[in-house]
């Protein structure tokens, strides 16, 4: 074969993989790869309350990021979904739900919708999701897709989450999804007694420690847990 | 050779050096730290270029009309700057994302077109003249020397430095013409790109602080100003919250604050009056333990502080910044509610003054926390340090406080730090943390009883857990902010028993002033285990930098081994004498004239005073040098006494120390003595070198060329490095060794001139 007509095939060959390939994904429900990132990327890990890692193989989770990745949605990062926010790690999201201790009939307030994922995982654990997100454009898109997928016990609304939603709580528990310059005191009021609240923290850019802080009476316990990167994808990813 | 095309040497080097200085502070400022390496190997690579292309296509050299080539150069800089705009290059994805790689690399083309351009003009004009080395190499380095000082005097306004280069090339362009038309083309073509200039600024970085705040929406710009150290911002946002460590137990929210910004990242928060949330803050510990009379704060951050300080009932307190930018923009900003100095903390602290209180606070912002390995930190050594105490009344404090970043190891090195400066240091310390701020405090003659009990009180009514302080036992400790082991007390004991750590926590010097440098190079493989595979923040900390350079290094070294074998291929005997002398004096120049500069922050005040004075004083003795050259002969004896004043120099700086004349003024003239001696001296190998080459049958100017280019710029990468695991003393003596090298290796004989 000459040179030239290897080169037309090899990339006649390349051009079809890149059109068909992720059509032949996009048409199934991506129930394969879920089921392989609980396997390999939650259980593998440590995650073992049964409610978590349940509802993160029913939550599907390539609807909550953008069409263009959607085929790395099942991957093991955090992805970009606009507006400078990221989708974190599926592990991230099951170790903090996981953190909360929930048992099914709780209210909870998560702060920062975000994408929405993590409040769709959130409504299989507890009886009330109540979240907010400072970006319109999130906001608008999560609470479509709340609606269109019917996930009816959650509550949406956009604002400032600094201030919690004080009109539903107290809350059994609250997660913040952001990394925190301090541990916002409204929210601390908004806990119920012995209510938990999972958050970031560190004043770095790059290392956070996920931390519990427990209500107790007029005192607090802050306990350390697992090292995180909160990272703000911001960037290209942007766009 | 003529005046001219002197006078167009000195304008060619001069918008050189102009615009890789303003690129470099631009990027900084938009982008990160880390451009400013990445636009040193972009030069690298685009001077190595061009003595490599002139050395494979010898005829080049009669073709290339020099005026045309300095027009290219005045059109590369916007180019270049406008291109650079549109690469989609994101650090973070870096991790995870092979291909950022590639985005990373499309910036050498970009960034080193200019500088091939230049080297393409000064080589050939060396290479055509090179029985006048001397007065060429004298018109090149005064040229760089007039740059470093023009970037100074330009740098207060955005485009001004910009827009002098692409003029200084214009200037070049006619200088060198030998045609008249050149004169009406090269006006024209500069005046259509002046005008592109303002669109031509590169955005900012979205990973910068202020950038963030910025996507929050809802801010306001109540200032903004450019100078030297490059550009403040003053905001006003509903999300700027500022609460270090905040005792988690106050009840209100935390009123927003006006925020001062420097180069995009968080400098200091000035207070809202509103609250109270200021005395629930762990900065309030010290303060709480005994109300100072006389307190100095040292850094733009401790604006918060001061405020604490005031409504704790200090009587005066000031606050030492440094950057005339910030002090500036904070006055402002406060309007005139904080005593605020602005002045060189070790100097000022030379003065008459004496305090109750001295107290060095966390930063402010969040960028780099912790993980800026290669930033010179003058004000965490032990002689500053020393020096604080010294300066204390007795009875005093000196306080000083770090964020809080598991696992310890800053910590460790501030608790030993502080603990270290006297013999019984350890019963005169105390150490706590919050759960985002780590603090220590010291009493000058100890604690008394009371001072015990009232420091357990008070940390007790702020939430903060003990790490250390005479007699604490285990139970009292990680009771607050609970690890599943209490690691804090553990680090405390152990660096109390001088047990080895993971991590280097010895306490920083002058002569190696890296706080954030804890890596042990034997312990590399334990060490990320235990950040848990987190390496991001050494890669963005430093360890980008060094990605940068060995990329550089590696295209570099490729580019210049080429020749060598294209050269054998011909049957060409290439000479690797001469070609290793160049390299030795490029990295020996470059590695004194950075560890130069580094040690001027300590004794000129500041990194940009540093940079500005350094530059032009070492390139313009290096150019009298040169000149001076002209009556020498070459032999090993002119290398080799060069090495000989290195050596002393990093002698001089060793013995000097801390130690100062009492003036800000004596001192920097002293130093730059020392340095411009050191610069006269450097100057005379390489001129003299190219006089004997320029002398042979089988001359390659332009490979030898490339070779000093490429070993320059390599040494200028890599000095911070070398700093970093030798000190400066150790980089001076390396760059004499290289000297030596050199000495070694100089060129045969030549005819007298």
């Amino acid at each position: 074969m000459d040179m030239g007509r290897f080169i037309v095939r090899w990339h006649a060959l390349i051009f079809s993989l890149l059109l068909f390939a992720p059509a032949v994904s996009r048409a199934g429900d991506y129930s394969a790869e879920r089921n392989g990132m609980v396997e390999n990327q939650i259980i593998a890990n440590g995650i073992q309350d049964p409610g978590v890692i349940d509802a993160m193989k029913t939550v599907p989770r390539h609807k909550f990021v953008p069409p263009t990745i959607m085929s790395s949605a099942y991957e093991d990062r955090p992805l970009p979904i606009g507006e400078g926010q990221t989708i974190s790690q599926p592990f991230i999201v099951a170790f903090m739900s996981e953190l909360m201790e929930l048992h099914g009939g709780e209210r909870v307030l998560e702060i920062g919708t975000g994408s929405g994922y993590q409040a769709a995982v959130l409504s299989r654990l507890c009886k009330e999701v109540y979240t907010i997100e400072i970006k319109p454009v999130l906001h608008r898109r999560s609470s479509a897709r709340f609606k269109q997928d019917g996930y009816t016990n959650i509550h949406a609304r956009m604002g400032d989450g600094y201030y919690g939603w004080e009109e539903h709580g107290p809350f059994d528990a609250i997660m913040i999804t952001a990394a925190a310059n301090h541990i916002p005191p409204p929210l601390i009021k908004q806990l119920k007694e012995g209510g938990r609240l999972i958050l970031p923290l560190s004043r770095s850019f790059f290392f956070q420690t996920l931390a519990v802080v427990t209500r107790k009476g007029d005192a607090v316990e802050i306990r350390y847990s697992l090292p995180v990167r909160f990272v703000p994808m911001t960037g290209k990813a942007m766009k | 050779m003529s005046g001219r095309t002197l006078a167009g040497v000195f304008f060619i080097t001069l918008s050189t050096l102009l615009f890789e200085i303003s690129l470099a502070s631009l990027f900084v400022i938009t982008t990160g730290h880390h451009f400013a390496s990445l636009i040193v190997s972009a030069a690298l690579l685009g001077i190595g270029c061009a003595g490599i292309f002139l050395h494979l296509f010898p005829a080049m050299l009669e073709k290339i009309e020099w005026e045309q080539g300095a027009l290219f150069l005045g059109l590369s800089y916007p180019a270049s700057l406008s291109l650079s705009g549109l690469v989609q290059f994101d650090p973070i994805q870096l991790e995870w994302n092979i291909h950022e790689l590639f985005h990373l690399a499309t910036y050498y083309p970009l960034f080193g077109v200019p500088f091939f351009l230049s080297s393409l003009v000064i080589t050939g004009i060396m290479k055509r003249h090179a029985a006048h080395a001397g007065k060429i190499y004298f018109a090149d380095m005064a040229g760089g020397a007039a740059g470093g000082a023009l970037w100074l005097a330009a740098s207060s306004s955005q485009n001004l430095a910009a827009v002098l280069c692409v003029c200084a090339a214009a200037a070049a362009s006619i200088l060198l013409g030998r045609t008249a038309s050149a004169k009406w083309k090269v006006p024209l073509c500069i005046a259509a790109l002046l005008a592109l200039y303002p669109f031509l600024t590169p955005p900012l970085s979205p990973y910068k602080e202020l950038a963030q705040y910025k996507m929050f929406g809802d801010i306001t710009f109540l200032d903004s100003a450019w100078g030297p150290e490059g550009k403040t911002d003053t905001i006003a946002s509903p999300y700027l919250r500022h609460a270090p460590g905040l005792n988690p137990v106050f009840g209100d929210a935390v009123p927003a604050g006006t925020g001062v910004f420097l180069n995009g990242g968080l400098q200091a928060v000035i207070p809202n009056m509103q609250s109270d949330y200021i005395r629930h803050l762990p900065l309030t510990l010290p303060y709480r333990l005994q109300t100072p009379e006389r307190a100095l704060i040292v850094g733009a951050a401790g604006i918060t502080e001061a405020e604490a300080a005031a409504r704790l009932g200090a009587g005066s307190v000031k606050v030492l910044e440094e950057k005339r930018l910030l002090v500036s923009a904070i006055a402002k900003a406060a309007g005139g509610r904080y005593e605020l100095a602005r002045a060189n903390p070790r100097l000022y602290l030379y003065g008459p003054g004496r305090y109750d209180l001295i107290s060095v606070p966390v930063a402010a912002g969040t960028e780099g926390i912790g993980t800026n390995v290669l930033s010179e930190n003058y004000l965490l050594t032990t002689e500053f340090m020393r020096l604080c105490l010294d300066r204390l009344n007795g009875g005093g404090i000196l306080a000083a406080s770090i964020p809080l970043l598991p696992p310890p190891r800053g910590e460790a090195r501030l608790l030993r730090l502080i603990a270290g400066l006297e013999p019984d240091g350890w019963q005169n310390t105390a150490a706590y943390r919050s759960w985002g701020t780590f603090h220590v405090i010291y009493k000058k003659g100890g604690f008394t009883g009371n001072d015990l009990q009232t420091l357990a009180s008070v940390a007790e009514k702020l939430s903060l857990d003990p790490v250390y302080r005479p007699g604490l036992r285990k139970e009292e400790t990680n009771r607050h902010n609970i690890f599943a082991e209490p690691v804090y007390y553990n680090m405390a004991r152990s660096v109390l028993a001088g047990e080895e750590t993971l991590f280097n926590t010895s306490p920083p010097s002058i002569d190696s002033p890296f706080f954030d440098n804890y890596i042990r190079l034997s312990k590399i493989a334990e060490t990320v285990r235990a950040l848990e595979g987190r390496w991001l923040p050494v890669l963005t900390g430093g360890g980008m930098d060094v990605v940068i350079l060995l990329q550089a290094v590696f295209f570099s070294f490729i580019m210049l081994v080429l020749p060598l074998a294209v050269k054998r291929r011909q049957g060409a005997a290439a000479r690797f004498g001469p070609f290793f002398y160049f390299l030795m004096l490029g990295a020996g120049f470059m590695l004194a004239e950075v560890a130069f500069i580094q040690k001027g922050i300590l004794y000129l005040g500041g990194a940009v005073h540093a940079a500005a004075l350094v530059i032009p004083f070492l390139l313009g003795a290096s150019a009298l040098g040169g000149f001076f050259s002209r009556r020498l002969k070459p032999g090993f004896f002119v290398p080799a006494a060069v090495a000989g004043v290195v050596c002393l120099a990093a002698a001089c700086f060793k013995y000097w120390g801390y130690a100062t004349t009492g003036s800000a003024i004596g001192d920097g003239i002293i130093f730059l003595l020392v340095i411009s001696a050191c610069g006269f001296f450097m100057g005379i190998p390489y001129p003299l070198g190219l006089r004997v080459i320029g002398e042979r049958p089988d001359a390659s100017i332009p490979w030898c060329m490339a070779a000093n280019g490429f070993a320059s710029v390599a040494g200028a990468a890599s000095a911070p490095l070398v700093a970093l695991g030798v000190g400066f003393s150790g980089a001076l003596l390396m760059a004499s060794v290289l000297y030596l090298a050199a000495a070694v290796s100089i060129p045969g004989k030549v005819p007298s001139p």
